[in-house]
Parts: structure tokens; C-alpha cells; sequence
């Protein structure tokens, strides 16, 4: 099994708060997987400790075989990377910053790039500053997928961006990811435009690693159920409810497991129930069902 | 990486402590330290003895070896030579002194009152200099307008046009050839002013520290070899025409001796300079009719020698100042402060590292405050890194300055 | 790859390049335009009274200009770079961190050297026409402490630049603060001789002082 990132046993803290205690995944060779989570969960520190621009409290992460903190300029020319809010170089045009990058990556794809760019209403000589946020979000796109790396390491493509501009960012990668078995690492706070795709995913909450599974085993295996019941006081938070909601005397319910187990489970606590529904979910509700609406 | 990383950090450190050292003690002083007023000699051709004048906290203090005080007025009329002026205005001037009559001009003619600053002898010169002719046919005396230097071979430059005048050149410097100059000067003396009664030219040093007298005498060169002691190596000349004839010049050796430049055939003569150092103290030279009064003054030390016009020695004073070194914040900035560190100096006009070390007492702090750095820091890492051991090592010798230096300039916050 | 480096340089500092040197050009014609004025309200050899023993310095107006463009300079090129983090744009590059740190800074100190180089002779040839080679000695001695100055604002601004905390900032600029005014302080024509060589190879190492705040935006210190 080849894998791309591995990250073992990760720790850090931002100031006295816990961002990680032991986080553990690995992402395969052409595989798309996601950090998820709410703003403030610590996506940035990962992605941080992943570029080598920020030094874990313990653990290791390894990028393609190396140490991300160590990364040698070869394993470099192999990653692209986007800092969140789609940061580049305002001071260059599109000219300008395309003729940069192209002298430092040997296989660099030029057409790539200015097909995008034509695609774009800018002036040859506007310089980025003077763009709007979408029009630089394909000025980032372009040098990514010109670079034309093995691994892309996305730090939030979406901030920024309005409905169209994400899509298309995304109808691009798909595209990339797909055509040379390409890995991606993306995070996000977004995530109904990720549904379809993401292949793995880990999600992290305030607390830490919330969840850390393949998508689809994610959307099959975890279920909403509503229902009416009197007994609200007596729904809590155990190994059979991952999550709730109440809304006077309607509870939605999250869970891992099947009706049967679950209709048991309230039954043993004392929850008399009306009206039980098994409802489908995407991507998002899953997410706000296991990470909860505040 | 963190090897450049590492030694940019101790560049910091270093100049942290070089700045500190330079800062911090000046600062002490600022808040601390207290001006001890300089006293001022003088010997009283009246009582024959010495009386002195220091500023205190709202006059001038005027008093004498046994700490009798004195009145402005009465200072004044022990000192009557020099006061000439104040006495004479109160009709208080005496006729005659010491068995002499007192012709005013007389007394004015031999009045002589100068100093000579460490910083005027060290300092960087640059050896252009206009030769004012000395015999001009006018009772002005005009500033030339061309400069000369002395190097492979004596020329003279026109300001205006900044070419060398060669046939002035020439004369000049045969004229020196003559009388066995060994190029180039390593020293030109004289008084560049054309305010003074003459000009008696400059003394000039050459290769061999031999010294010869130039002047120019009607645009023609005047060069005599002016025969000094052996194995005497002149480090400053003072040159200043008087009226009084009696000296060309003074000058100062590598070895702190005096010597006069007479007008009687060139006479070197030495004078008493016993205790005196060119580096720190200022030499003053005060003489009226009867005494020749020789000073060496700093912020440390006062020592007067009053000798007779043959320069012979008849009283001597000596006092050594209190300086903020003897009293209490003295002793703390020796603990506290392992040295001071100064550019510049107020002797010395070269731009250079001056240091005052403190006496050994600062390892006493020093060497705590590091302990306790390295201790402190090992229980903070959990760990023992060679870096805490350096710092710690930085800190014995540097001591507060290490301190703040190492611990405001981590490798890692 | 460092070519393409020199190039993204180049165009953030370019028009600050060029600001400079027309400032340079001003000052020159301000010194020897201003000398000329003296001269003749004056005489030459009053002129020359006044250098020889009173330290007159015709070029005193140069004194913080090397200072203030290597300041230039230093924002010039790394305020794009440290606004929103863009650093890590050029430390993700496929070249040794610090190699790129290293080439940056060279980038910046040719810039100054080119900058400072057609001042430094302008002055020399104007001085040696008008004065003799003492005085153009003399001058020479006083005006390079003034440069140093200059690529050492230039590294301890750059220095302040890349360093992510604020405290640090703080302490390497009241650092620079002292040490920098040293260098300029008032002395006599020629005070510096003794301790020029010291202070040009100081200066000279200061080239790396900001290694240390590269690491520590590797690390992400705060």
C-alpha cells in the first residue's frame, strides 16, 4: 500500500488548547480526502504541520516517505500547495507569475494554465491585486494544475468564493484527481459541494478527531431518525446516540446503527415513540449530525 | 538550517551585549551617579602658598590647604597677577610684589595661561596646513592661499585651483633637503590663526623623529634643525607665539616627559612632570612674573607643581578626587556591571572600543545569575541541550548583559 | 530557478531601485552645487581651514541617506512577502530553504551595492577634483561607517520582517536601534580609522541575522 501522507500519533496545542492529541491517518496514492470541520477545529495547524510551516509538540508526519518538517526540494517539486484564501502574489500579472513558477518545475504546463486563463475576463497586464476573489481562485487553479504535482494540498479552496467559483474549482479537480491517479488533500468548513468528491475523510471538532472513515462507509452507515416522543429528557448522548437534536417534543437522532438497535435502545431507556422515520442524508447533514449545529 | 539559524542568533546575542554594555551603565550613571567638581589650583605669589577654587552647590568655593575660605575679593588679592583687571578697577592693586615693581603691561606680558587636552593630542589629522607669512611688510598677518603637506616631498597647494604650486614646492623643499629632512613628516605643529602678534611657522617632525623649525620668511623657505635629547620621541607640540619671547613651543613625549622649545638657540629644557599621563589628564600651564605653575588635572587626580621661571621646583600639590568609584553605587555597578563599554571617550577623539573592567567582584553575581539560568532552563525543557550550557557559560562572563541577551533572544520562544 | 528568484525581486524593488538612485542623484547635486556656493561666499582656503580643523564636512547631508534606503529596500522586498503569510509561497518552492533565505538577502545587498557604489565614486572623483587626497582620504573614512549603515538597516529590517512575533520584532529593532546609531554618530573627519576594518567584517556577518527569523517562521513561533 502506498501512501502518500502518513501522519502518526500527531500532537500539538495552540497555546494551552488541545488541537490534537494523537491523530493518526494515512492517505493512499490517489485517493481524495478531506479534513473537515467548523471553523477554529484546527485545519490550518494540520495543514501547517504538513507544509513544514509549523513544528508538532509530538508525533510525525510524513510526506511522501519524508519528514514534512524536512521536505527535500525534490519531494517539493511533487506538491502543490494553496494557502487558504487563495494567497499569491499580488504584485504580478498573470503573465508575470505564470513565466515565475514555470522556471522552477520541469514539467510545468504551460497550456494548461493559459487555457484556464483565457477562460477568464482579465487583462494580461492586471495584476492580481486588482482581481476579484473567484478571478484569483483560477489564477491559483491554474499554476496548481500547470505545476501538475503528484500530491495537492488545499488549504480551504472555498474561502472566499460564491456558489460558482467553488463549483468550478471542484469541476477541475475532479478532472485532475482522476486523469494520473493524482492525490489531494483538501480542507474545508463547506461541505455540501464536496459530496460526490471526496473518496476518505477525517473530521475534527473542537474537542479533537470526531470521525475518521471512507465517505461512502460514512454516508451508508450513519443515520438520522426522527421522531415524537414526551420522554425528551431522556435521550442523552451514549454508545448507541452519537448526536440529537430536540425541538419540543420532536427529537432527531444520529447513529451508527440500524433501526432495530436503535428503536431497542430508546425502548430499554424509557422513550416512547411515535412516528419513527429513517431519513436519508448527504453529506452535509451527516456532517452537521455527527458535529452537531453550534 | 539551524546552523545558520544558530549563529545568526548568537550574532544577535553578541550585539545585545555589546549594546547592553554600552547602554545600561550609562543609564546607572544617569540615575546614580553624582558630578564631583574638579578643583582648581593656583599659587598665591602673596601668602606663597596654594589656594583653590571648586564649584560648589551654588557658588564658586574659594579656599585654601587648610580650608580657610575666601571671599571673591579676597581670593582676587592673593592672586593679583592674574586679577590684575578686578584689582586694578578697586584701586586694590599693589605696586610692588616680592620686592618688585609692578609695571601693569609688564604683568600682562608675562601672563601665560594654557591648556593641552588628551583629545588634542589623539585624534586623527589631517596634515594640511597654510603657511602664513611671517614677514609681511604689513602689521597683519594673512592667510596664505595655498596649504602644504609634507610627504614624499614638501608641497604647497593653491586652494583655488587645487594644483601644486611647483615652484614654491621646490624651494621649500630643497630647503629641507639641505638641512637633512627625512620625508615623509609624521608630525606638523603650529598655530594656523592669523590673529597673534607673529608667526614662528611650525615645528616639524620627521621620519627619524628629528624636529625641524620652518617658517617662511618673505616667500622664501627658513629651515632649521632644532637639536632635541636623544631617543626622544615627540608625541604632541603645542606652538604659540607670545609676545613674552620665551618659547617657541612645548612639546609632550611618548613617555609623558615636558620639555620647552626656547628662544635661546633652540635650548630644550626640560620641565617637571612627575605624575602626569598625556592619555587622561590635561596638562595646564599658568605663569605670571614669578612662577611657572605646571597642572596635571583629570576627574581622579589634581596635582599642581609651582616652580620658579628657571623651572625650578619650589612647592608641589596633590590631591586625589573622590569619584563615584568610592562610594556605594561605585561598588554596585562593580558587581553589576562585569564591564562598560563606550565608543567614544571624552579623551580621546578616535572612534574605538573603550572599556572599563570591573574588578573581579562581578563573577560573584555573575556566576549566580548564570546558575540559575542553567538550572531554571533545564527544568523548563525537561532536557539538557548544550546550547543552556553555552548560554549559561556566556552568562559567567558577561553577566547581566549575557542575562538579558540569552533570554531575550531564544532560538525558540 | 534563482534567476526566476532574481526576477520576482526584481520587480518588487524596481521602482524603489530607481526612487533611490534619483534621490542619490538630488543629494549629489544638493552637496557639490551647495559646495560650489561656499566656496565662493567664502575662500578656498577658509574651506580648507574649516575641513582641516574644524571637521567641516561638505557631504554631511549623505549621512542617513544609505541608512533610509536600505530600509527601502528591506520593506520593499520582503513587505509582499511577509503580508499574509507569503513567505511560505517562496520556502514551498523546490529550492533549499536556505539557500532561498541566502539569495534573498544577496538579491537585496547587490541591489544596495549598485545602489551605493555610483555614489560613493561621484563623491570621490567631485572631492578629488576640488580637494587634495587628504581630504578625499578623510572623507572616505567618514562616509563608510554611513554606508555600513545602510546594508545594516537593510538586515536588521529584514530580520524584523520575516520574524513572526511581535516581541521579537521589538527586541531585534531596539537591538538594531543602538547599534546602528553607533555608526552614525557625530566624530571628527577620519574618527573611525582604528575600528573601520572591525566594523566592515562585523557588518559583514550581519548578512545572516536573519536566518534566525526564517527558522522561526518555519516553526511557527511565537
Amino acid at each position: 500500500m502506498e501512501y502518500v501522507v502518513e501522519v502518526k500519533n500527531l500532537t500539538h496545542y495552540y497555546g494551552s488548547k488541545k488541537v490534537h492529541e494523537n491523530l493518526n491517518f494515512n492517505i493512499k496514492k490517489g485517493s481524495i480526502f478531506g479534513l473537515l470541520g467548523k471553523n477554529g477545529t484546527g485545519k490550518t495547524t494540520t495543514i501547517n504541520i504538513l507544509n513544514g510551516f509549523l513544528k508538532p509538540k509530538s508525533g510525525q508526519c510524513l510526506i511522501l516517505g519524508e519528514d514534512s518538517y524536512k521536505l527535500s526540494p525534490k519531494t517539493k517539486a511533487q506538491i502543490g500547495f494553496l494557502i487558504e484564501g487563495h494567497i499569491q502574489y499580488s504584485f504580478m500579472n498573470i503573465i508575470q507569475i505564470e513565466k515565475y513558477y514555470s522556471q522552477f518545475y520541469p514539467q510545468w504546463k504551460k497550456d494548461v494554465y493559459y487555457d484556464l486563463m483565457s477562460k477568464l475576463k482579465v487583462l494580461d497586464n492586471q495584476r492580481i491585486s486588482k482581481m476579484s476573489c473567484g478571478q484569483r481562485s483560477q489564477v491559483t487553479l491554474g499554476l496548481l494544475l500547470a505545476q501538475d504535482p503528484d500530491l495537492l494540498i488545499l488549504d480551504d479552496y472555498s474561502m472566499g468564493l460564491d456558489a460558482g467559483y467553488r463549483r468550478l474549482f471542484l469541476d477541475f479537480l475532479k478532472e485532475y484527481g482522476k486523469a494520473e491517479n493524482k492525490t489531494i488533500f483538501i480542507t474545508s468548513h463547506i461541505i455540501q459541494d464536496l459530496d460526490g468528491f471526496l473518496d476518505d475523510c477525517v473530521i475534527l471538532d473542537y474537542n479533537g478527531v470526531v470521525l475518521q472513515m471512507p465517505i461512502d462507509e460514512f454516508k451508508n452507515t450513519f443515520k438520522m431518525y426522527q421522531f415524537t416522543t414526551n420522554q425528551t429528557d431522556l435521550i442523552s448522548k451514549d454508545e448507541i446516540v452519537n448526536n440529537f437534536e430536540i425541538i419540543k417534543n420532536k427529537a432527531t437522532v444520529y447513529s451508527f446503527n440500524d433501526v432495530e438497535t436503535v428503536q431497542n435502545h430508546l425502548k430499554a431507556k424509557g422513550v416512547n415513540f411515535t412516528d419513527f422515520k429513517d431519513h436519508k442524508m448527504d453529506l452535509e447533514d451527516a456532517f452537521i449530525g455527527i458535529t452537531g449545529k453550534y | 538550517m539551524i546552523f545558520s539559524a544558530k549563529l545568526s542568533r548568537y550574532l544577535l546575542v553578541i550585539t545585545a551585549i555589546i549594546v547592553v554594555s554600552m547602554v545600561l551603565p550609562y543609564f546607572y550613571s544617569m540615575l546614580f551617579y553624582n558630578s564631583y567638581p574638579v578643583p582648581r589650583a593656583y599659587f598665591s605669589p602673596v601668602s606663597k602658598d596654594f589656594i583653590f577654587t571648586k564649584a560648589g552647590t551654588k557658588d564658586l568655593l574659594r579656599y585654601d590647604r587648610t580650608g580657610k575660605t575666601y571671599t571673591r575679593e579676597e581670593f582676587e588679592r592673593l592672586t593679583p597677577l592674574f586679577n590684575y583687571r578686578q584689582l586694578l578697577y578697586r584701586e586694590e592693586m599693589p605696586d610692588s610684589l616680592n620686592g618688585v615693581k609692578l609695571d601693569i603691561q609688564d604683568v600682562k606680558l608675562n601672563n601665560v595661561f594654557y591648556a593641552i587636552k588628551p583629545y588634542e593630542i589623539f585624534k586623527y589629522t589631517i596634515m594640511l596646513n597654510p603657511l602664513i607669512e611671517s614677514a609681511p611688510g604689513r602689521p597683519d598677518l594673512q592667510m596664505p592661499r595655498e596649504f602644504f603637506r609634507i610627504g614624499e616631498k614638501m608641497e604647497f597647494i593653491d586652494c583655488s585651483t587645487n594644483e601644486v604650486k611647483s615652484e614654491m614646492s621646490n624651494l621649500f623643499n630643497n630647503a629641507l633637503i639641505e638641512s637633512g629632512f627625512e620625508f615623509p613628516a609624521i608630525g606638523v605643529y603650529g598655530n594656523p590663526s592669523t590673529r597673534k602678534p607673529f608667526d614662528e611657522g611650525y615645528l616639524v617632525i620627521d621620519s627619524n623623529d628629528k624636529l625641524f623649525h620652518i617658517k617662511r620668511i618673505q616667500n622664501k623657505p627658513f629651515v632649521r634643525k632644532v637639536e632635541i635629547p636623544e631617543g626622544i620621541k615627540i608625541d604632541y607640540i603645542y606652538l604659540r607665539e607670545s609676545n613674552l619671547r620665551e618659547q617657541y613651543a612645548l612639546f609632550i613625549t611618548d613617555k609623558n616627559k615636558i620639555f620647552i622649545v626656547s628662544y635661546d638657540n633652540y635650548k630644550i629644557v626640560e620641565i617637571p612632570s612627575d605624575g602626569y599621563d598625556r592619555k587622561e589628564m590635561q596638562l595646564v600651564i599658568k605663569g605670571n612674573m614669578f612662577y611657572r605653575e605646571i597642572g596635571f588635572v583629570s576627574d581622579k587626580i589634581v596635582k599642581s607643581i609651582v616652580t620658579d621661571r628657571n623651572y625650578k621646583v619650589i612647592d608641589t600639590y596633590s590631591e586625589i578626587l573622590k569619584t563615584n568609584e568610592d562610594f556605594l553605587v561605585g561598588d554596585v555597578s562593580n558587581y553589576l556591571f562585569p564591564f562598560k563599554l563606550s565608543l567614544t571617550s571624552s579623551d580621546n577623539l578616535y572612534v574605538d572600543f573603550y572599556t572599563q573592567i570591573s574588578d573581579l567582584r562581578f563573577l560573584i553575581v555573575s556566576s549566580i545569575l548564570a546558575l540559575f539560568y542553567f538550572f531554571f532552563s533545564k527544568k523548563r525543557e525537561n532536557k539538557f541541550q548544550y546550547t543552556q550550557l553555552l548560554d549559561a557559560v556566556i552568562i559567567l562572563f558577561t553577566g547581566i548583559y549575557g542575562l538579558m541577551a540569552v533570554v531575550f533572544i531564544k532560538l525558540e520562544s | 530557478m534563482y534567476k526566476a528568484l532574481a526576477y520576482k525581486e526584481w520587480l518588487k524593488i524596481r521602482w524603489w531601485a530607481v526612487g533611490s538612485f534619483i534621490l542619490e542623484l538630488l543629494l549629489l547635486i544638493y552637496i557639490f552645487t551647495n559646495l560650489r556656493a561656499v566656496i565662493e561666499y567664502n575662500s578656498a582656503e577658509m574651506i580648507w581651514s574649516s575641513i582641516v580643523y574644524k571637521s567641516y564636512m561638505f557631504f554631511q547631508s549623505l549621512k542617513y541617506l544609505p541608512f533610509v534606503i536600505g530600509i527601502f529596500i528591506s520593506v520593499a522586498q520582503y513587505l509582499p512577502e511577509v503580508l499574509d503569510l507569503k513567505l511560505k509561497l517562496t520556502m514551498h518552492l523546490p529550492l533549499e530553504e536556505n539557500r532561498v533565505l541566502l539569495f534573498l538577502n544577496l538579491f537585496g545587498t547587490t541591489t544596495l551595492f549598485i545602489l551605493f557604489l555610483p555614489l560613493v565614486i561621484v563623491l570621490v572623483i567631485g572631492s578629488s577634483i576640488v580637494f587634495p587626497s587628504e581630504i578625499t582620504y578623510a572623507m572616505i573614512l567618514s562616509i563608510i561607517p554611513w554606508f555600513l549603515a545602510g546594508f545594516l538597516s537593510y538586515f536588521f529590517v529584514s530580520a524584523i520582517m520575516i520574524e513572526p512575533a511581535w516581541g521579537r520584532r521589538l527586541v531585534i529593532a531596539i537591538i538594531g536601534y543602538f547599534l546602528i546609531n553607533e555608526f552614525l554618530v557625530d566624530v571628527i573627519l577620519g574618527g573611525f580609522i582604528k575600528i573601520l576594518v572591525f566594523l566592515i567584517v562585523f557588518t559583514l556577518l550581519y548578512n545572516y541575522v536573519h536566518m534566525l527569523s526564517g527558522l522561526r517562521f518555519k516553526r511557527g513561533s511565537k
